[in-house]
C-alpha cells in the first residue's frame, strides 16, 4: 500500500470502516483542500501508520475491524514522528468510557457520529490551518 | 444530535422529505442503495437469530444516517441496535418494517 502525496495539500489519515461515512468524510475533507488517505479497517490503518510519513491529522474511528481505534492510539503515539500529530476520534456512541479512554491514551478530540459537517470543520480548525 | 426512538409511524400519504446539501447529490445513490441492502441484511440476520450482525449493521447505519441529513434513519437504527443488544426480536422486526417503508417513501430535496 503506497501513498502518493500531492504537493501543497495537507494529508489526513482517515480510519473508518463504514463505507458511506468514509465517502462523506472524504468528500468534505477533499472539498476543504485536504488530501485523504483512507484505511477501511484497523489492520490497514496500522500498515499505513508503519509506512506513510506522519500526516497533518488523523481521524480515527473507535470501532474498527481487526484492530480497534483504541488499540491503535498508543501504537501511533509510540512513533516519534507521530507523537504530535492531532488525533480526532470518531464514535457512534457517546458513552463516556471509550471517550475517556481515548483522551487518556493520546487522542486530542472526538466527534460523535452522526456528525454535522460544520462541526467537522470546527474541530479540524482547532488543529489545522485552512487548506484553501 | 439526539437519537430519540422513532415512534411516529409513517402514515399513508405522509410526505417524507429530507433536505440535503446539493453538493452531496453524487453521494446519494450509493447511500440509499446501501441502506436498503442493510435492511435486507438485518432481516436475514434476524431470521437466523444473529443479533450480533443486526447490532453491527445498525451501529454503522446509526452513525451514517444523520451525517447525510437522515435523522430518522439514525433514530430507527439506534432502536434496532439497542433491541439487538437485548435480543428483542419483535422490536427489531417492527423497526425494520418502519425503516424499510421509510427508505422506499422518502424524497430527497437538494438545497
Amino acid at each position: 500500500m503506497s501513498v502518493t502525496h500531492q504537493p501543497g495539500k495537507p494529508t489526513l489519515l482517515m480510519a473508518e470502516d463504514e463505507e458511506d461515512t468514509a465517502s462523506l468524510l472524504r468528500f468534505l475533507l477533499e472539498r476543504s483542500g485536504y488530501q485523504v488517505v483512507h484505511a477501511p479497517d484497523g489492520k490497514q490503518a496500522q500498515q499505513l501508520i508503519d509506512t506513510m510519513p506522519a500526516p497533518s491529522l488523523v481521524l480515527l474511528d473507535i470501532m474498527l475491524p481487526h484492530i480497534s481505534g483504541l488499540q491503535l492510539l498508543p501504537y501511533i503515539r509510540k512513533k516519534p514522528e507521530w507523537k504530535q500529530v492531532p488525533i480526532i476520534m470518531l464514535t457512534a456512541d457517546s458513552s463516556e468510557h471509550d471517550i475517556e479512554q481515548a483522551l487518556a491514551s493520546g487522542a486530542n478530540d472526538y466527534m460523535v457520529k452522526p456528525f454535522n459537517p460544520r462541526e467537522l470543520s470546527a474541530r479540524l480548525s482547532r488543529f489545522l490551518k485552512p487548506a484553501v | 444530535m439526539s437519537t430519540m426512538p422513532s415512534h411516529q409511524p409513517a402514515t399513508t400519504g405522509e410526505t417524507l422529505i429530507v433536505h440535503v446539501e446539493a453538493d452531496f447529490e453524487p453521494l446519494m445513490p450509493k447511500f440509499m442503495t446501501n441502506r436498503k441492502k442493510e435492511v435486507v441484511t438485518m432481516r436475514e440476520a434476524l431470521a437466523q437469530q444473529d443479533f450480533e450482525t443486526v447490532r453491527k449493521v445498525a451501529h454503522g447505519m446509526k452513525g451514517a444516517g444523520g451525517s447525510y441529513g437522515f435523522d430518522r434513519v439514525t433514530a430507527m437504527a439506534a432502536v434496532i441496535e439497542q433491541a439487538a443488544k437485548t435480543e428483542t426480536s419483535p422490536t427489531i422486526e417492527a423497526e425494520l418494517a418502519q425503516l424499510g417503508h421509510y427508505l422506499e417513501q422518502v424524497q430527497v430535496v437538494f438545497d
